[in-house]
């Protein structure tokens, strides 16, 4: 027993230690100001939930589409593009919204099983997808999808421009994404290694730190991501993929049977789209999510947008 | 060096989603894996005794479908599945599901422990009681089941700890226990293996704090017979 008491005291200890570390770093309120005027101006619209809720299936793993803000709790607590989008449709279809957490692959079993009405998730049109599902209209989350870029240790930066300058390499990429696509389509025929998928974009980045692969596929607004928060070991390449234009914008699956919700989504994504209504919202989300500054994209510090 | 002033800048920002929301959850499902999974179990081990020849097969086809299909799976059907049975689970949030499958899979496991734990107890010891008059029932909750405890703890033990690590799956639908936490802060970070570390870290802790405690419990029960 006495040995049991001495590892409680160490690893209670250890737990204070963090504890005290903890609440000297600063708050990051201030992140999250533009993310916080966005959300309160779209819930300003007044919807009463009159025609029952809106269950989305959406996958927080991904920012800044998609991620967790961990000082907020429940439903608060997810943020990002897509929840921004979310809100906006339970606003326009007049619906409670319901935020349902889970993997990426979950997202797309939950809408074929029903358990939730639509998935927004930063995905983009493939045509497999296209087959299971029906997919909305399309939206277009600032720089995310339309610019699709290869990242690589910071000792390659800028150093490979053209697609032939990957032949005899190895490339890597997210299984079952867009960039699995692009890099099919851009290297399938040359002498490019394209073996390699990830089940996550964080194991794909350890895998580039530990030179298993040489090149790793990227949205570009992941590579933001992923680079702010490498210490300087990451960059990007320089190259970016010609990106056809079915690809370049983000849509939501739906169930196939579910044609109603899919017209009432379609016009309020045309709304948002003509009125440019999501125009400031994925600045504020890297914002929020560590990868810009307020001052950088144009903000005051209330989170005002106020230049582009 | 970066890896560590990486995992301190990750704790110094996330620590509550690892140490309070993180260890909470994955404590809380295991509790409720491990309580829901004893009293079950006993119950799945006392229907496999039973004469009934239906209910005997209905629990061993039941334990051999839960035993033989990945825990993973089990959890994608109870969360898209069992609210199509159950409508009442679908306003509900994922974690109940997910509780009442790492209920059904750990009742699975300790019914087959509990069985073998009574098989394990010599023939004779319950001959024996019976020729001395006792009744079925007396002999098997007086003589038989405290031999077989001795026998059933160990094994119990390691499924608590199994069940630990197991309920990291759980993760999938973002539960809030450690891999969520994982999960969550690898999202934001990209900092795969240093977030990998903690949970590492803490996994740890918590099964070696709790195999200690099962042998001190174990050494105790040694010392009283």
């Amino acid at each position: 027993m006495k040995n049991i008491n001495k590892f409680l005291c160490i690893v209670l200890a250890l737990a204070m230690i963090l504890a005290l570390s903890a609440c000297g770093s600063k708050s990051d309120a201030k992140l999250s100001a533009a993310y916080d005027k966005y959300l309160a101006e779209i819930k300003a619209n007044g919807a009463t939930g009159a025609n029952g809720t809106l269950t989305v299936a959406i996958s927080p793993d991904f920012a800044p589409m998609d991620f967790y803000d961990v000082a907020k709790n429940g439903d608060d607590a997810i943020v990002g593009f897509d929840v921004l989008l979310a809100n906006y449709l339970a606003q326009e279809l007049d619906m409670t919204l319901v935020l349902k957490p889970m993997s990426f692959d979950a997202c797309m079993a939950a809408v074929q099983t029903g358990n939730a009405d639509i998935a927004i998730s930063g995905f983009s049109w493939t045509f497999e997808r296209s087959q299971n599902f029906a997919i909305s209209d399309y939206y277009i989350a600032g720089d995310n999808e339309t610019e699709q870029s290869v990242i690589c240790l910071k000792e390659n930066e800028g150093k490979f421009t053209k697609a032939e300058d990957f032949v005899g390499y190895k490339i890597g990429y997210q299984g079952a994404s867009l960039q699995q696509v692009l890099v099919e389509e851009t290297f399938g025929g040359m002498d490019v290694d394209i073996s390699q998928a990830y089940v996550d974009l964080g194991t794909a980045v350890e895998a580039l730190k530990a030179k298993q692969i040489d090149f790793l596929a990227v949205a570009h607004g992941n590579g933001d991501s992923i680079i702010a928060n490498a210490s300087d070991a990451i960059a990007f390449t320089g190259f970016d993929f010609e990106v056809a234009e079915i690809y370049k914008n983000n849509v939501c699956l739906i169930n196939k049977d579910n044609t109603e919700l899919l017209d009432l989504v379609n016009a309020a994504l045309n709304k948002a789209l003509v009125e440019e209504i999501y125009s400031g919202w994925y600045d504020a989300c890297k914002v929020y999510a560590g990868i810009s500054t307020l001052d950088e994209l144009g903000f005051d510090d209330e989170g005002n947008k106020i230049k582009d | 060096m970066t890896f560590f002033t990486n995992i301190a800048k990750i704790m110094a920002k996330y620590w509550q989603t690892f140490l309070l929301q993180g260890i909470g959850y994955t404590l809380l499902l295991s509790v409720i894996a491990v309580a829901g999974g004893a009293f079950f179990g006993s119950l799945l081990a006392l229907a496999k005794r039973s004469k009934l020849r239906i209910l005997k097969a209905l629990v061993n086809a039941l334990v051999e479908v839960v035993r033989g299909t990945p825990v993973l799976l089990q959890l994608y059907i109870g969360v898209f599945v069992f609210p199509m049975l159950i409508p009442r689970l679908s306003s509900l949030p994922y974690i109940y599901s997910v509780s009442i499958v790492l209920v059904i899979n750990s009742s699975a496991y300790v019914s087959e422990i509990i069985r073998s734990g009574i098989e394990a107890v010599d023939i004779g010891q319950m001959e024996a009681a019976r020729s001395l008059g006792l009744t079925q029932r007396t002999a098997m909750l007086s003589i038989v089941l405290p031999q077989a405890v001795k026998n059933i703890l160990p094994a119990l033990g390691n499924e608590f700890i199994t069940v630990v690590k197991e309920t990291s799956l759980a993760s999938t639908f973002f539960v809030g226990e450690l891999m969520t936490a994982y999960l969550k802060v690898k999202g934001n970070t990209y900092l795969t293996m240093e977030c990998l570390a903690i949970v590492g870290v803490l996994y740890f802790a918590l099964t070696f704090i709790l195999s200690k405690l099962l042998k001190a419990m174990e050494r105790r029960m040694k010392a009283r017979a």
